[in-house]
């Protein structure tokens, strides 16, 4: 019953896969997700299925975090998929769209399921890839740019991922390798697991193809991308990582320098955009550099790892929920002209802070009790970022809502869209907390939230110039388009470079055998003008067969004096 | 079974398509029904044959066929596990190869003389595939040379014929050299018969120093077919040819049979771990390196699709004989494995390729913009191709990469071998994921040029459309399901199991 259960939730986004594609069957999708959910919740920790002859061995089971991570994950997809016909059914090319949804949906599963190597990368890459599908649904030439830095940026984590999992399997032996087998991991492979990832997970200095992804992508897609699939981060790393294992001073350092970078960075960087799609990117790229920063800790002292996991579990199944709420929350409350969907927006939001009792609070107090044994140093200024975190996160939201506000209903409203399958969300949201460990929050987390939404209050109402002057300065993306102009400045130099070369190509027209008589100062000139002809030397047809003449003429005098 | 069956096996598979490609050339041209029913007749019985094959030489049975030509000089005829791989390759693809070019060719001239040269190429490649010694591989060799010559040079344009022409030069060359380093080394070893594990390590007074030459001999002879860079010039010109053609040239007959070629020198001759002793692998490799870089590189820069696939196939080839350099059984699991891989995956592309210019005339991928709409189940075979060359599991491409990766490994080569690994995995998806990117996601601009009238139900012929949907199939199964019995990756595992013992 558990093989079943388990193989179910893997396969049954597949097997709907043909009956989805007509026009208006999305229901398909939301049926899709259902086996997952159940799995979840029936199957219990550490059962396991083995299929010896798929791929190399697959093993499917629910791993010791694996009833989480998969609940919540499938709770989005289910609810992003009830909403893929509301947004997505008018359009002609939705087939395309619930193709990708489905495949990618799987994928999500398949990385959650996977207790071996190659079906994790299956997995992995599976999502990673039919993701673009979903980004660049809309096909402007934004949403085409978003795609490209997407697609480019998986592909090199997935190459990056495998590179680890190779030195893995060949460390261990292997495919489904138990934590002890990881201790004694290479820097290379360490390394390989940080970049693979920390792309995933939107890690500073790799963090740039999210807020153009998030804000191009429809709205489930955005959900579901922020809320599940960059889960399988952390995902990857619990299970990859030597935590608890094996102390890794620099790549944990390097984590957590990265990660609290990006928690402080990308508060002002959010604070500057007009789009709330982008803004919530941009807390993204925050929250999860918080998560990178205590991933990094862990790596440094393997005692207290495993409290830290937990911790970075509910964090993440916390911020992946609020985070898919607030996103499918953007498109209903900017096609609705009523302001219930607004009102139940600040929900989410508040939960995001990590307002008293709500599962922010909750999750940051598991995050507290698991860093008050660290060492002084670092402890210290994890929980300093944690607290201006805190802060930022107000502001962020405080903006968010006020975008939100001047969006209300500023799109065309959908004929039909019902509440309820995102109220259910921000129920699961609600009740969270329930499992973490109710918590009404410090003291000192409480007056930063209000000191912060004083904050707020006071410059919106007084529009400080020297802080609104800021707004819109910094592009969705912020490295992308140095990198893309630097990109630019290669490529404009590269094609003169070619066409220079053409030109020379054009000015002689002629066969190697037939060079013109040209002042040619020196041999090498000569040769070059050669290379740069039509064929080029090596491809040339005399000049290859006067060498091979001459080889065969040394190898046969080789034969005669040698053998 | 009897004795006399097993003792006629192997001439009956070599028979089964050189009597077919006797009697097409007697057929009067427009006699296309008789000619259909002798390919497919033939294309069965092999494949038949092949399943009595498999099932005998799995269960260590022998099959052997010997002539003496002159003394000391047998043909062979003899299955073991690494010709059994090859001719099963051969004798699928050569199947589904004939269906399509049947369809392809529906009212064109010179029907009888392509298919009978078409089957005189599949007899050598099985020939070359089950040959016992290296006197029999080199005569193999050189009549496919000269079977594919009419095939390439079919259309009979000039250039056609040119292409023709550069392939026959380079070929020829090549199998001179193959030729003068197999007499070479039988004069001073003797007869060379195949062997798992190798001959001349046993073999005693050898001057390593000559041995190294003629290795050198060898590989720039079977380089040549195996387009290994700097031999590969050939390759992009003979993409004149017919769609068919092309498939199976890259696919199985001339470019796999000189990186099967290689496989046999480096295991069954030297000995792969004799060969390492020599120092000749790491050249080998280097040298198969530098082409998968090479021929991605220069496929970025094509916008003929047959031409990009040509250069992708030089590098995609190299993937073997990277793998036979590398000492270990993972990197000998992951070259030839590649082979049957690259074989179902490349052909699948061509196949595409084909359908795309027959049935729409595009031929360059500036005009492949919404094909995908158009012809989705030649796209989507197309798609499952060039995953599948880029790596992406579950395509079969993968695991060849995953053996090549954990054989560098093994070896300690990573830190040149995953490099390049991951180069052309870049440069693959560089080259195939704007080809998908097109053919899926952008409209289609105008009518396509020479769009037949459609008919039927399909999108195109159903004998055109077939064909790369089952391949693309298989090369989806084959990775899908590579830990189940007789699946290439199970039969290489036991070739590297027999060759390590």
């Amino acid at each position: 019953m558990d093989a079943l259960l388990l193989l179910s939730a893997w396969l049954s986004p597949l097997l709907v896969l043909l009956l989805s594609l007509r026009q208006g069957r999305g229901v398909w999708l939301a049926l899709a997700a259902l086996p997952a959910l159940v799995t979840a919740l029936m199957v219990p920790a550490g059962s396991q299925v083995e299929i010896p002859w798929l791929l190399l061995e697959t093993r499917l089971g629910i791993g010791e975090h694996g009833a989480w991570w998969l609940f919540f994950s499938a709770l989005l997809w289910l609810v992003a998929a009830c909403y893929t016909q509301l947004w997505m059914a008018a359009q002609a090319d939705s087939g395309r769209f619930r193709l990708f949804f489905l495949l990618a949906m799987s994928g999500n599963f398949g990385v959650i399921l996977a207790q071996d190597l190659v079906s994790f990368y299956l997995g992995f890459a599976v999502m990673g890839l039919c993701a673009y599908g979903l980004v660049v649904q809309g096909g402007e030439p934004e949403q085409r740019r978003a795609g490209r830095v997407y697609v480019w940026m998986t592909l090199i984590g997935e190459l990056a991922l495998f590179v680890a999992l190779v030195m893995i399997y060949q460390r261990t032996g292997s495919l489904s390798p138990s934590p002890e087998q990881l201790a004694g991991a290479s820097h290379l492979e360490v390394g390989a697991l940080v970049l693979a990832f920390g792309i995933k997970a939107g890690m500073l200095g790799v963090h740039f193809w999210l807020p153009l992804a998030y804000s191009a992508a429809p709205v489930p897609a955005s959900a579901v991308l922020s809320g599940a699939m960059i889960n399988t981060a952390l995902i990857g790393w619990i299970n990859f990582l030597p935590l608890g294992q094996q102390t890794m001073p620099l790549w944990g350092a390097l984590m957590m320098v990265l990660g609290c970078a990006a928690a402080l960075l990308a508060v002002p960087a959010g604070l500057m955009q007009r789009d709330p799609k982008v803004l919530l990117a941009y807390s993204s790229i925050a929250k999860m550099g918080t998560l990178v920063a205590v991933i990094g800790l862990a790596l440094r002292e393997p005692a207290l790892a495993e409290g830290l996991i937990l911790a970075v579990v509910f964090f993440a199944v916390h911020h992946g929920l609020a985070k898919g709420t607030l996103f499918i929350g953007v498109g209903l409350v900017t096609g609705a002209t009523s302001r219930v969907g607004l009102r139940l927006l600040a929900l989410p939001a508040l939960a995001m802070v990590g307002a008293p009792f709500s599962s922010g609070a909750a999750a940051k107090g598991l995050l507290k009790a698991n860093l008050s044994h660290v060492d002084p140093l670092w402890g210290g200024v994890l929980l300093g970022v944690l607290l201006l975190v805190t802060v930022g996160t107000t502001l962020l939201m405080a903006r968010f809502m006020l975008l939100m506000n001047t969006l209300n209903g500023s799109e065309s409203s959908p004929p039909y869209s019902p509440l309820a399958p995102w109220m259910g969300l921000i129920l699961a949201l609600l009740l969270l907390p329930v499992f973490g460990g109710l918590s009404a929050g410090s003291l000192l987390d409480l007056v930063l939230i209000i000191a912060a939404l004083v904050m707020a209050g006071v410059v919106l109402r007084c529009k400080p110039g020297f802080l609104v002057g800021w707004i819109g300065c910094l592009p969705p993306g912020d490295m992308v388009c140095l990198l893309e102009r630097q990109g630019l400045i290669i490529h404009r130099a590269l094609k003169l470079k070619l066409k220079r070369l053409k030109l020379q190509r054009e000015a002689w027209p002629v066969r190697c055998d037939g060079l013109p008589d040209l002042p040619v100062d020196s041999v090498w000139q000569r040769w070059k003008l050669r290379w740069n002809t039509r064929q080029g030397v090596i491809e040339s047809g005399a000049v290859q067969a006067t060498l091979w003449f001459g080889i065969t003429l040394l190898l046969l005098r080789l034969l005669v004096t040698g053998g | 079974m009897s004795a006399g069956l097993n003792h006629w096996l192997l001439p009956l598979i070599l028979g089964s398509s050189l009597i077919p490609a006797v009697l097409i050339f007697c057929l009067a041209e427009d006699n296309s029904r008789l000619r259909t029913v002798l390919n497919l007749a033939g294309a069965v019985a092999k494949m038949l044959l092949v399943g009595v094959m498999i099932w005998g030489v799995f269960n260590e049975q022998i099959y052997e066929t010997r002539w003496t030509f002159a003394p000391g000089m047998d043909l062979v005829l003899h299955a073991d596990a690494l010709s059994v791989l090859f001719v099963t390759l051969s004798t699928v693809l050569w199947l589904l190869t004939t269906v399509y070019a049947i369809g392809y060719l529906k009212k064109t001239a010179h029907r009888s003389r392509f298919f009978g040269f078409f089957c005189l190429c599949v007899t050598a490649t099985v020939g070359l595939a089950l040959a016992g010694n290296l006197f029999t591989f080199v005569v193999f060799y050189e009549l496919l040379t000269l079977a594919t010559y009419p095939l390439v040079a079919h259309k009979g344009t000039a250039e056609a014929i040119r292409g023709a022409r550069i392939y026959l030069a380079y070929t020829l060359s090549g199998g001179l050299l193959l030729l003068v380093g197999a007499v070479w080394l039988r004069a001073i070893a003797g007869p060379l018969e195949f062997s798992q594990g190798g001959i001349l390590g046993s073999i005693a007074g050898l001057d390593p120093d000559t041995l190294s030459w003629i290795f050198l001999l060898l590989i720039a002879g079977l380089g040549v077919k195996a387009a290994l860079f700097p031999l590969h010039g050939w390759l992009p010109q003979a993409m004149v040819a017919p769609a068919p053609v092309s498939a199976l040239l890259h696919a199985v007959a001339v470019v796999k049979a000189g990186a099967f070629g290689i496989v046999r020198v480096v295991y069954d001759v030297y000995g792969v771990e004799f060969a390492a002793d020599l120092g000749v692998l790491l050249p080998l490799g280097v040298i198969a390196a530098v082409t998968i870089i090479y021929g991605s590189i220069k496929a970025l820069g094509q916008d003929n699709l047959k031409k990009r696939l040509a250069y992708s196939t030089i590098s995609q080839v190299s993937y073997i004989a990277l793998g036979t350099a590398i000492l270990g059984p993972s990197a000998t699991v992951g070259g030839l494995v590649h082979l049957v891989h690259q074989g179902l995956m490349k052909i699948t592309l061509f196949f595409a390729a084909g359908n795309y210019a027959e049935t729409l005339g595009v031929h360059h991928i500036s005009a492949m913009d919404g094909v995908g709409r158009r012809m989705p189940g030649t796209t989507l075979a197309f798609t499952i191709g060039a995953l599948g060359m880029i790596g992406i599991p579950p395509v079969a491409g993968f695991i060849s990469k995953w053996y090549l990766g954990i054989g560098a490994a093994e070896a300690g080569a990573l830190f040149w071998v995953m490099p390049v690994l991951l180069a052309s995995s870049v440069l693959n998806a560089g080259y195939f994921l704007p080809i998908l990117y097109r053919a899926w996601f952008k409209p289609a601009s105008a009518d396509w040029a020479s769009e037949e009238p459609h008919r039927g139900r399909f999108e195109t012929q159903g004998m055109l459309l077939w064909p790369p949907v089952i391949t693309a199939g298989l090369a989806l199964m084959t990775g899908l399901f590579a830990g189940a019995p007789f699946s290439p990756l199970e039969w290489v595992q036991l070739i590297a199991v027999r060759e390590y013992r």
